[in-house]
């Protein structure tokens, strides 16, 4: 696996996902520690991609769960197969089996609904668990997650314990919606990720949307980090970027002016306010 | 300089220490972390501060705080390796002229970037003058306190013969802090206060 920053950064670009060193930094401490990596910052800039990514480049599987309110246990960690036991407990009944017998073939694997969590805990290879959005679980669930990220182990009482034999690699993402805990946040290695900068925003244009002029590209980008300096509802994100780009290219524009944005807003911003903000303002002026 | 007298673990946990009397809410096992994560990455600048950075910040919010007292513990460093861009972050720049440039190159990771208002204002956020500022406003005589210390600190190695020249390491301490900027900053408040008609 990684042997330095620098390595991190290089088979990330492979990929063609661009980070600063920074991240490049966190992610390899994370790694090595083995620490959870929490991932903040605005929606947007690639905090899901990132786990993707690092699942790819380490050649494990990802198992995603995704967090919402009401996120419980038994839909995070593992469920018994009610039915199934329960044919099985019929089918051993009409052979006279005894409870004990019964009791003790019901609890098995083979019984075991096994949920992200578990599955990431039992997998024979290496894996890269990514537990998004975390902010949206509750705090119940916060505090089960931490004992489970703590000692990578979980006690299933009707079977056993269960000791990961790999230990996933972990990463959080929050977009902040509820400040969570503060033991969970101890545990793991942090990384703000934010907007990219305008050279590496022009670098990703470029990378993903081969074939658009240089110029336009440049005004593009450029564009796009001045209106995220403005306050709006739900700043573009580099998909958008990538889209509007995408757009122009279709439309065969070369420039922008204020006809073009007013006729392909909609394709980097989300909202009506924002976008009546934005078109009011005039182009040329943003991009000073 | 610094980082020789002490060893730079012990550093670190004073560093860590440090963070918590600024309500930088810093563990034990953030701690722990830290010193594991920079015998990994080394003491490389950079790297050095996003080590620490990604271990002992969990809160986004501190970073402008945390960024200004790294930048009191670690900011002048003599020896490392030449960077290729404008000028190496590991050398102190030339007394007087401490422009902030640093603190912004940490920020804003490992590209210069177009300087946008954001940054602009980031950049001024990781001054240790505004702490003293900041200091100052609230009447706060322990960070005051410490801000001395600190500046005496940053004198390095004082000499026996040093007993003749105290104004100047004064000078050095004060500049270390940002001193007179801090007092225009104060004094520019102050003028418009006056102005003000309230």
């Amino acid at each position: 696996m990684f042997s330095s920053p620098d390595e991190v950064l290089e088979e990330f670009a492979q990929v063609k996902f661009i980070v600063n060193r920074s991240v490049a930094t966190a992610v390899f401490i994370a790694i090595k520690l083995q620490r959870p990596l929490l991932v903040e910052g605005p929606a947007g800039v690639g905090k899901t991609e990132l786990a993707r990514v690092l699942a790819q480049t380490t050649g494990s599987d990802l198992i995603r769960m995704q967090c919402y309110e009401g996120l419980d246990e038994s839909k995070a960690l593992y469920e018994w197969n009610y039915q199934k036991q329960l044919l099985r407990i019929y089918t051993d009944k009409s052979q006279n089996k005894n409870w004990e017998e019964i009791k003790h073939t019901v609890y098995s694997q083979e019984f075991l609904l096994e949920r992200p969590l578990l599955k990431a805990l039992m997998a024979q290879q290496r894996t890269v668990l990514l537990i998004d959005e975390v902010d949206k679980s509750d705090e119940e669930f916060e505090s089960f997650l931490l004992e489970i990220l703590s000692d990578y182990q979980i006690s299933i009482p009707e079977l056993s314990t269960i000791t990961a034999v790999h230990p996933p690699m972990v990463v959080l993402t929050s977009n902040n919606f509820r400040d969570f805990g503060d033991a969970l946040k101890r545990r793991c290695i942090h990384l703000y990720l934010d907007y990219p900068s305008y050279e590496q925003e022009l670098e990703i244009l470029n990378l993903k949307v081969p074939g658009i002029q240089q110029r336009l590209a440049e005004k593009i980008v450029a564009y796009i980090q001045a209106i995220r300096q403005l306050k709006l509802k739900k700043a573009p994100s580099i998909a958008e970027t990538l889209n509007w780009a995408q757009a122009l290219l279709e439309l065969g524009e070369e420039d922008i002016d204020n006809d073009v944005i007013k006729d392909t807003a909609g394709v980097f911003l989300k909202y009506r306010g924002d976008i009546e903000q934005v078109t009011a303002q005039d182009a040329e002026t943003l991009l000073k | 300089m610094r980082l020789t007298v002490k060893p730079v673990e012990e550093r670190i946990i004073e560093f860590a220490h440090t963070l918590r009397r600024f309500n930088i809410n810093v563990t034990h096992s953030g701690i722990a972390d830290a010193l594991e994560a920079i015998a990994l990455v080394g003491l490389d600048r950079e790297d050095f501060f996003d080590a620490l950075k990604a271990t002992l910040v969990k809160d986004h919010a501190d970073m402008p705080v945390f960024v200004s007292l790294f930048k009191l513990f670690f900011g002048k460093k003599p020896k490392g390796p030449p960077e290729e861009d404008t000028g190496s972050p590991f050398e102190a720049p030339p007394e007087g002229s401490d422009d902030g440039r640093e603190a912004s190159r940490i920020e804003g990771g490992n590209s210069p970037g177009v300087l946008t208002e954001q940054r602009a204002r980031s950049r001024n956020q990781g001054e240790p003058y505004l702490l003293l500022i900041k200091a100052v406003r609230e009447n706060d005589y322990d960070m005051l306190q410490y801000l001395a210390h600190q500046g005496v600190k940053n004198i390095g190695r004082v000499y026996p013969q040093d007993v003749n020249n105290v104004q100047a390491l004064v000078k050095k301490a004060k500049r270390s802090l940002g001193w007179e900027k801090a007092c225009d900053e104060l004094f520019g408040m102050l003028l418009n206060y006056r102005a003000s008609p309230f």
